[in-house]
């Protein structure tokens, strides 16, 4: 397992188990699903791409 | 005003908390919430395997190392497969294995979504949920 995939294979897990904590229709569920997904994927490649900007620290 | 819940039946309460420690999401089958349940149960295994899988390390209760103490407290949230899995000598962890900060951190949220789920029984079983 690499990087990339031990972090969508988690964000899939904890998003699951948040969306089905957190909200009650099945669309609402589906959506906070989507929302919260897209953010730990996107967040973690962007702070990625910040650390990139400072290589020797 | 203050919410008033429902307390009349404690036994409900506490057997399904328990359960749900035990076994992930089986509190949410003992109150009839069974793809929910399941759902849990499936997303906490997978967890936790994972975490094992990538050489995450288990750690027993050391009350000298206040931040041990905290990762054991992470990792028993888990339940039954912890003690298990420690029993067997599962979960050694490899410190020198890239991965290892990856199954630490599966391992971690395993437990303590595990109790996030079990409060989440509590508010079903008091009826301040469905």
């Amino acid at each position: 397992m690499g990087h990339f995939s031990s972090l969508v294979l988690y964000s899939v897990l904890v998003s699951i188990v948040f969306a089905l904590l957190t909200k009650d229709t099945q669309k609402e569920r589906a959506l906070y699903f989507l929302k919260m997904f897209a953010a730990f994927v996107g967040l973690s490649i962007l702070s990625a791409w910040f650390m990139y900007l400072f290589p020797f620290w | 005003m203050q919410e008033s819940l429902v307390y009349e039946n404690r036994t409900k309460i506490a057997v399904a908390f328990i359960l749900g420690w035990l076994i992930p999401g089986a509190g949410h089958i003992y109150l009839k919430k069974t793809a929910r349940g399941v759902i849990f149960f499936l997303c906490i295994m997978a967890l936790f395997s994972m975490g094992i899988f990538l050489q995450g390390a288990l750690v027993g209760l050391d009350f000298a190392d206040f931040f041990g103490f905290l990762k054991w407290f992470a990792e028993v949230g888990s339940g039954l497969v912890y003690l298990v899995a420690v029993g067997a000598g599962i979960g050694a962890g490899e410190i020198t294995s890239f991965t290892y900060d990856y199954g630490n951190i599966f391992l971690y949220t395993a437990g303590l979504l595990n109790m996030l789920i079990m409060l989440d029984t509590f508010d079903i079983s008091v009826g301040r949920k469905n």
